[in-house]
């Protein structure tokens, strides 16, 4: 098996879903997945993919238009709704270079569909390709986030923070809108100083008015990850904090943790974000969480997917037409 | 093959490339029948033994046999000798088919079956390929490495797990633990009752415990708490009291959360027949009340408490708490 050999591959089956890790018990962003890249070059210490996949060797789907016509095929069936799509699911969506042609295909395709709007999701800092290309603010480029310490001991052969954060700025200077994921967090001796540096450093590069979305969510994986996490990464110490198995199988730090870790990284991004109206949300947690750490809950994933729509539109014109909650009861 | 008189004295047994050695646990039978079967009928019941490259004779089946002439004072067996050339293979395939239920039979004996194979010097790939398959294993490398790790444990231990029918799978989650690990614990397991999955949760407990802490076995097993537990005389008690040590070492913020409810609950003083629980992993943020009532008479009596307000602050202080 070889993680640096791509494979191009047609499409095969339904490449637009919902994320693999939904499930009714948790409150979920409702985003779509495209499954256009399996698999990255790195090899972060809690990756799911490490229990997930079956083939090792990465693939990218070479037949865009594929891609892009069954979105559009989605959307003929939805036209009132806003559809986000993201291609991070299974993998990096800039890591490899091999799939530079489809995301320019993509960017420039999503560019001209109103109903629509692209994430492209990584660790890398690959984005000269992109930094040309007509978006029409319609694509949202994102980075998974952690401290530095976190990046160097748990997120292997990945971009340094800084790294990450200097293509961010250049992103950002070609007009894209970016996003921000600081999940999974993980929880480390020092975590408290090292993700109140973290946010300090992110916004000592980027403009609150450009983030299109801020996600949190901590650490997790199925009770197996445990296992498999240990025996290829002897070195880490992620799996020795105080977790519970939960409802979706999935083990996670217990909630009075995983709560001061995101009051800690909420209360850090309402400083920096200086009033600025960017929707920050939670990634697979309850409602009581939500209740909790922001002081309201969204009655349904399908109504966070409509705050999303809402919000996009208010901010940055985005949606063919102006969203309306009744739209958005089935993704 | 041929079939030949063979002296008992220069038959290998115990150096045989074909004995188990502790490897496989076979049952006591007794010998009353076979001996009467090998007095009466010596044509009937030959040995089977394998001629090594330097001429010797290995014992491959018949090992109560030998041993039961051998303290009749016999002197010449009956066997079928395989030559030199013969793969070694064969000869393991030989007692697997004589042996097959008893091997199938538990998870330790199928991986010391294994091992067996492996150290009578066979084609590794063979194990691997073909006599994994045959006994339900998963055929990888790891499952070799398993098998070989069992049986470098200690006797007691290996016998434990027979005796308990431990699954090859069991094992496999139990044997992924540092052998020094796995031999405190069996040091232990006179002192405790345990199912195989609160073996591997003990495991699991201990070495995250240690891993946490930076501490190895032998400062493990100096901590007085556990010494403390294992002095108890009811090994069911012991059980309970060292999950419940391991779960407060592993979860101080969810042991002290839970004690605190717990004793606000104690607090409310509700009557037997109402009972306040709530998940202990406090992942569902949610109360449960159940009331049980035998007798109509007491019906008033027990659903008063919850017109009374320090049931209710209870209730209410439960659910901040989640």
């Amino acid at each position: 098996m070889d993680k640096n050999t791509v494979k191009l591959t047609e499409k095969k089956g339904k490449a637009l879903g919902i994320c693999a890790t939904f499930n009714p018990k948790y409150i979920c962003c409702k985003v779509q997945v495209l499954r256009a890249v399996k698999n990255c070059p790195f090899s972060c210490t809690y990756c799911f993919l490490q229990n997930y996949l079956n083939e090792e060797t990465p693939q990218v789907v070479s037949d865009t238009g594929a891609l892009i016509e069954e979105v559009k095929e989605a959307i003929k069936a939805n036209p009132w709704r806003l559809f986000r799509v993201g291609t991070w699911e299974l993998g990096d969506s800039l890591a490899f270079p091999e799939a530079d042609q489809q995301v320019k295909e993509l960017i420039e395709a999503f560019s001209e569909i109103p109903e629509a709007m692209l994430e492209l999701k990584t660790k890398s800092s690959r984005v000269e390709h992109i930094l040309g290309l007509s978006h029409r603010g319609k694509t949202v480029v994102s980075w998974s986030l952690n401290p530095e310490e976190v990046v160097q001991k748990e997120e292997l052969h990945t971009a340094s923070l800084y790294e990450r954060l200097h293509a961010m700025q250049r992103v950002q200077e070609a007009g894209y809108l970016i996003g921000l994921h600081f999940d999974p967090m993980i929880h480390y001796p020092d975590w408290q100083r090292g993700y109140t540096r973290l946010v300090e450093q992110i916004f000592s590069f980027l403009r609150p008015e450009q983030i299109a979305w801020i996600s949190i969510g901590s650490l997790r994986f199925n009770p197996e990850m445990k296992r498999l996490i240990e025996q290829n990464f002897p070195h880490t110490r992620i799996t020795l904090s105080e977790m519970v198995s939960a409802d979706d199988n999935k083990t996670r730090y217990v909630k009075p943790l995983r709560l001061q870790m995101y009051r800690l990284l909420y209360g850090q991004l309402k400083r920096h974000l200086k009033g600025e109206p960017v929707i920050i949300y939670l990634c697979m947690e309850r409602w009581d969480m939500w209740e909790r750490l922001f002081g309201f809950t969204p009655d349904s994933s399908e109504e966070l997917d409509y705050l999303f729509a809402e919000n996009l539109y208010k901010r940055f014109g985005i949606g063919r037409v102006r969203p309306e909650r009744r739209n958005y009861k089935v993704a | 093959m041929k079939r030949c008189s063979l002296k008992i004295s220069e038959i290998l047994v115990s150096d045989s490339l074909f004995n188990y050695q502790g490897y496989v646990f076979k049952e006591k039978r007794p010998d009353d029948c076979l001996k009467k079967l090998l007095m009466q009928y010596p044509e009937a019941l030959p040995l089977v033994v394998y001629t090594d490259q330097t001429g010797r004779y290995h014992l491959v089946d018949g090992f109560r046999r030998i041993a039961l002439l051998s303290e009749e004072k016999q002197e010449v067996i009956n066997a079928l000798v395989f030559p030199a050339d013969t793969p070694g293979e064969d000869m393991i395939l030989v007692r697997a088919d004589q042996d097959w239920v008893e091997i199938a039979s538990t998870g330790a004996n199928r991986l010391g079956f294994l091992a067996f194979a492996i150290r009578a010097t066979v084609d590794r790939e063979w194990v691997l390929k073909r006599l994994c398959r045959w006994l339900s294993l998963r055929p990888s490398e790891e499952t070799l490495q398993m098998a070989e790790k069992l049986t470098t444990l200690s006797m007691k231990l290996r016998e434990f797990f027979h005796q308990k029918s431990y699954s090859a799978k069991q094992l496999e989650n139990i044997l992924r633990y540092p052998s020094d690990l796995l031999e405190l614990l069996g040091g232990w397991l006179e002192s405790l009752q345990v199912t195989a999955s609160i073996l591997e949760e003990l495991l699991e407990g201990l070495h995250d415990h240690m891993r946490a802490m930076d501490m190895n076995v032998s400062e493990l097993k100096r901590q007085p708490e556990i010494g403390e537990i294992l002095k108890g005389k009811n090994p069911h008690e012991n059980t309970r009291r060292l999950r419940e040590l391991l779960n407060s070492w592993r979860r101080p913020i969810l042991t002290e959360k839970n004690q605190r409810i717990q004793s606000m609950v104690d607090r409310a003083g509700l009557p037997p027949e109402i009972r306040l629980s709530w998940d202990r992993s406090l992942e569902n943020h949610q109360v449960n009340i159940s009331v049980n009532i035998k007798r109509a008479e007491d019906v008033e009596r027990v659903l008063e408490h919850f017109n009374k307000q320090k049931v209710l602050d209870c209730i209410k202080g439960v659910l901040k708490e989640l």
